[in-house]
């Protein structure tokens, strides 16, 4: 009835109750507050169950802070053990407990944080660039979102029934096979990234039926903003590699679920098989981190220069490049596994190649920047720290693409502070970049902008402090993931990297106090006309927030920079209003989401009934949706024209 | 009425494809049942045979390569293809580089 | 700025165009599949090799059969998209028959592989054979599922846009799978037989 689980399941050390704890405190106090407020019956039929892509694209965010803070943790949690841990001191972390961290860290960063506050941004963004009412299929938007949070659930899970896999991120067989981690670990691991995978994939689709169907008339493709087209690209990127790791990861399951032989050390299976299809969807994957922050550039840095972005053709045709060339680098993640000089040379030379494309982006946002009026907001602090720390982390990872440099450095901390360089750099910098330029727009006030640039001073110096020692420690011979190391040369550095921590901790810090000041302020900062920043494309032609649906009518674009185009043109909107053909919520997500943590978790555990209940459940809610009729509803024209007069919701 | 449209109302494509199919499919199958194959180009000629179905099914049965601009479902399509081939086929030279090198 | 039709007016454009995204991303999943095949097909173990294993005429009729139902969901496609729901109905019927009988043989070559102690247990190649045959057959009851609940509701509502997307959209999907089959049929099946 239980399955494999058992009191067993509920036995840690002192820290992980102590996390475990926490994080039941913090969900009780949350739950509690809610009911308080009575804010449940709000909660369910404005945001859970809503439809509207500014909400999904808020929600997306709020469940991302909540992982980034995890990760944070997980990160300060390594820099104290490996600050201590050296010769005969052995630290405060277990090696397992320590080998649960890492995998944590890397899971959580890369596919709750990354992926969730882009997906975040985008869904806020995307339907108002292209002056469009919402995403193309609203309802799988909402879908998409459950899944993502629901899969998200099993790192907070896995604090108290259980334990997570203490593989590293990329989960690798055998030592993910049956055989040597048969408890529930890796298939916390691997439900995890599954369930958030098939919602990636569905957002990919989303996405990129919307850019590429719903784009307002007169928008071209070569009228559209790089966001959009840097969007573009990343969705290409998602639906054409996440069908890898599905399967990848479907056979992993296979492997320890019904003992299938496809990536064993014996019986002719092929763990480096599984190393091979894990890299051709993860090398994608890095790039679909990235390329919405490089579009989130594109927007911030002509806006604050006041001049149009350097080079538009130029930098659609890197996006494209860069896209085509993430598909044939993949083995520069594992020169080392023996496949021999002439594969090795091949894939390090496009690995060389794609460093091209980025440098023309880079060196085009920097001429925008030349002789333009620049002012120096968050958003550009943030972006100036980007290009010094992901320029850095470029520099390396093609030091790195040469095989022969890589067999020294090859899962080193010198690789550690390379991927940070240019994830912490590129993706989170882009991420910080965004979040306070748009923040206006959707919440209806500017951030503060002192603590802003505290924050950033922190963050940057502190990233610096804590991840350039890695590369020395890298060269001098320490290897990723260690628990404990007795080169006492090695332990200074360590010490610094942890007080680089510190700083970064700090940053975080005044950004909770930026957030606060932000709220404090608001109304000395509120935006009334929905273009603080003097902006150029068209989601700034909406009032802040903008109402429900968008636009009382849809756009009509002749120019890139359609906006700046309307302001100095002097265009007006015409009175003639017409009816609005809205979706209307659905519950349908948050049903498919609870299922499948249901059945994925009967899984796990191998309560078969619970799994096939869940399933169920799923099929249930997918045949329930079939049949619904009541799916959408009409705003009239007098209904529109009182929301736009009174000046929307 | 325009080609595609055409196409998507009437059953003469579909006959035509399902004739054609049903030809490809008893020939390859009489090749490697009636030559015992082991030569490489028999090899070859079959899979080719496969590949020409196939494609001969996206066009007469899924309407594929009719639509106007912009083509987007040839254009994903072709991607798609693609990205098959680069990770079939890169994944086959990769595993067998590494089979011949790390053999014991 | 002017008024512009609501961001329904094309909506079997997007559907369409979306399910065929879906279809491609299939494409990639079964694609790794085929590599993974590809890669361990060898790893027998001197267990029985695909050339006894497989019984090509047996497998020749189910490759006819749905290359057949193919067809008969291409006829109803057309006359769904002729408006003329009974033979639209008729058609998607044959199919779904069709479908069951590719399925039951399927399931007994499967089961006839197990019982002689040919299951995905015991090598390689058997896993990596039941993978991508089983994701195929799954695949197929997963649409033998869906037909009889879009049934129902052209039962019900006759050929509406609804109905008619979905019917487009169960096509597409049904003839893709024939497709991947070709490729089965061609790649397992056949070059099994060589040695």
């Amino acid at each position: 009835m239980f399955g494999r689980l058992s009191e067993q399941a509920l036995k840690h050390d002192w820290i992980e109750y102590m996390a475990g704890g926490s994080m039941v405190l913090g969900g009780l106090v949350a739950f509690l507050l809610i009911t308080y407020y009575r804010k449940w019956g709000t909660l369910w039929k404005e945001w859970f169950t809503s439809v509207d892509h500014k909400r999904i694209g808020m929600m997306y965010l709020v469940v991302s802070f909540v992982m980034l803070f995890k990760g944070l943790v997980d990160a300060g949690m390594m820099r104290g053990q490996q600050a201590f841990a050296c010769g005969e001191s052995f630290g405060y972390l277990g090696a397992s407990h320590f080998q649960q961290i890492f995998t944590a860290h890397g899971v959580t960063m890369i596919f709750f944080v990354g992926m969730g506050v882009m997906f975040g941004l985008i869904n806020l963004v995307l339907p108002l660039q292209i002056g469009a009412r919402d995403v193309a299929f609203p309802v799988l938007n909402n879908i998409s979102f459950w899944l993502f949070t629901f899969s998200g659930m099993y790192i907070f899970v896995s604090l108290i029934l259980g334990f997570f896999a203490g593989t590293g991120w990329s989960c690798y067989p055998p030592l993910a096979g049956l055989k040597y981690n048969p408890g529930v670990g890796v298939d916390y691991w691997l439900w995890t990234v599954q369930i958030s995978g098939i919602g990636s994939m569905l957002s990919g689709i989303n996405f990129l039926v919307t850019i590429l169907k719903m784009r307002c008339p007169g928008m071209t493709l070569r009228r559209m903003p790089i966001f959009v087209w840097a969007i573009l690209a990343t969705m290409i990127l998602v639906v054409f590699a996440f069908p890898i790791l599905t399967a990848t990861i479907a056979m992993l399951s296979t492997d320890r679920l019904i003992d299938t032989k496809i990536f064993t050390a014996d019986y002719g299976g092929s763990p480096m098989l599984f190393i091979n299809l894990f890299w051709a969807w993860g090398h994608p994957e890095v790039y679909i981190l990235v390329l919405p922050a490089f579009g989130i550039f594109s927007e911030i840095v002509p806006v604050f220069s006041k001049k149009r972005l350097f080079g538009y053709t130029s930098m659609v045709w890197a996006i494209v490049a860069i896209t085509v060339l993430s598909f044939i680098v993949w083995l520069h993640h594992f020169f080392t596994m023996g496949a021999g000089a002439n594969v090795n040379a091949f894939f390090g030379i496009m690995t060389m190649i794609i460093a091209v494309p980025t440098g023309v982006k880079i060196f085009n946002w920097l001429f925008t920047m030349f002789r333009g009026k620049i002012q120096f907001t968050t958003p550009m602090y943030w972006f100036l720290g980007f290009v010094l720390i992901f320029t850095i982390g470029g520099m390396t990872g093609v030091l790195m693409s040469i095989p022969a440099a890589d067999f020294q450095i090859h899962n080193s901390l010198f690789l550690v502070a390379h991927f940070h360089f240019v994830i912490i750099g590129g993706v989170l910098f882009g991420f910080f970049a965004g979040f306070t330029y748009w923040f206006p727009k959707f919440i209806g006030f500017k951030m503060n902008e002192s603590f802003g640039k505290v924050a950033f001073w922190f963050w940057m110096i502190g990233f610096v402090v804590a991840f350039f020692p890695l590369f020395i420690l890298g060269f001098m011979g320490a290897t990723r993931r260690m628990d404990h190391y007795s080169v006492s040369a090695w332990q200074p550095l360590f010490v610094v990297a942890a007080l680089g921590a510190i700083l970064i901790f700090i940053g975080v810090g005044f950004q909770v106090l930026q957030i606060l000041a932000t709220i404090k302020e608001r109304k000395r900062n509120r935006d009334t006309t929905g273009d603080p920043w003097d902006g150029r494309t068209l989601e700034w032609s909406t009032s802040s927030p903008p109402p429900f649906y968008n636009f009382a009518m849809t756009p009509e674009v002749k120019t890139r920079d359609p906006f700046w185009e309307m302001k100095r043109s002097g265009v007006r909107a015409t009175q003639e209003y017409e009816e609005i053909h809205m979706p209307k919520n659905s519950a349908v997500g948050f049903w498919i989401g609870l299922f499948s943590f249901i059945c994925s978790f009967g899984v796990i555990w191998w309560m078969w009934w619970l799994a096939a209940l869940g399933a169920v459940g799923i099929l249930a809610a997918i045949i329930t949706r079939f049949y619904v009729k009541d799916v959408d509803y009409h705003l009239s024209k007098e209904e529109v024209k009182r929301l736009e007069e009174k000046g929307s919701p | 009425m325009d080609k595609f449209h055409g196409w998507t109302v009437s059953t003469k494509p579909l006959h035509i494809g399902l004739i054609l199919s049903v030809i490809l499919i008893l020939a390859s199958y009489r090749i490697v049942t009636y030559y015992h194959l082991t030569n490489v180009g028999l090899i070859m000629g079959v899979f080719a045979l496969g590949i020409v179905q196939a494609l001969l099914q996206l066009v007469f049965f899924m309407h594929l390569g009719l639509e106007n601009r912009p083509y987007w479902y040839m254009i994903t399509f072709l991607f798609t293809a693609l990205i098959v081939l680069i990770v079939v086929g890169g994944t086959i030279w990769i595993m067998s580089n590494l089979n011949y090198h790390l053999m014991p | 700025m002017k008024a512009f039709p609501d961001m329904y007016h094309d909506q079997y454009s997007r559907t369409i165009f979306g399910f065929w995204m879906y279809l491609l991303t299939d494409f990639i999943l079964f694609g790794t599949f085929f590599a993974v095949y590809a890669v361990l097909r060898k790893s027998v173990l001197g267990g029985t090799p695909p050339d006894v294993l497989f019984e090509l005429p047996y497998t020749l009729w189910q490759t006819l059969i749905l290359l057949g139902s193919a067809y008969t969901i291409g006829m109803g496609g057309a006359f769904a998209h002729r408006k003329q729901a009974s033979k639209a109905m008729l058609f998607f019927g044959i199919t779904f028959l069709l479908g069951v009988l590719f399925l039951g043989l399927e399931g007994r070559e499967l089961a006839r592989f197990i019982a002689s102690g040919n299951s995905w247990q015991n090598s390689a190649f058997l896993s990596s054979f039941f993978t991508l045959v089983g994701t195929h057959g799954a695949h197929i009851l997963f649409g033998l599922l869906w037909m009889v609940l879009i049934l129902i509701s052209v039962a019900q509502d006759g050929i509406t846009a609804q109905t008619l997307r979905r019917l487009t959209c169960m096509r597409m999907f049904w003839q893709f799978l024939n497709i991947l089959w070709v490729f089965v049929f061609t790649i397992v099946y056949l070059m099994g037989e060589i040695q």
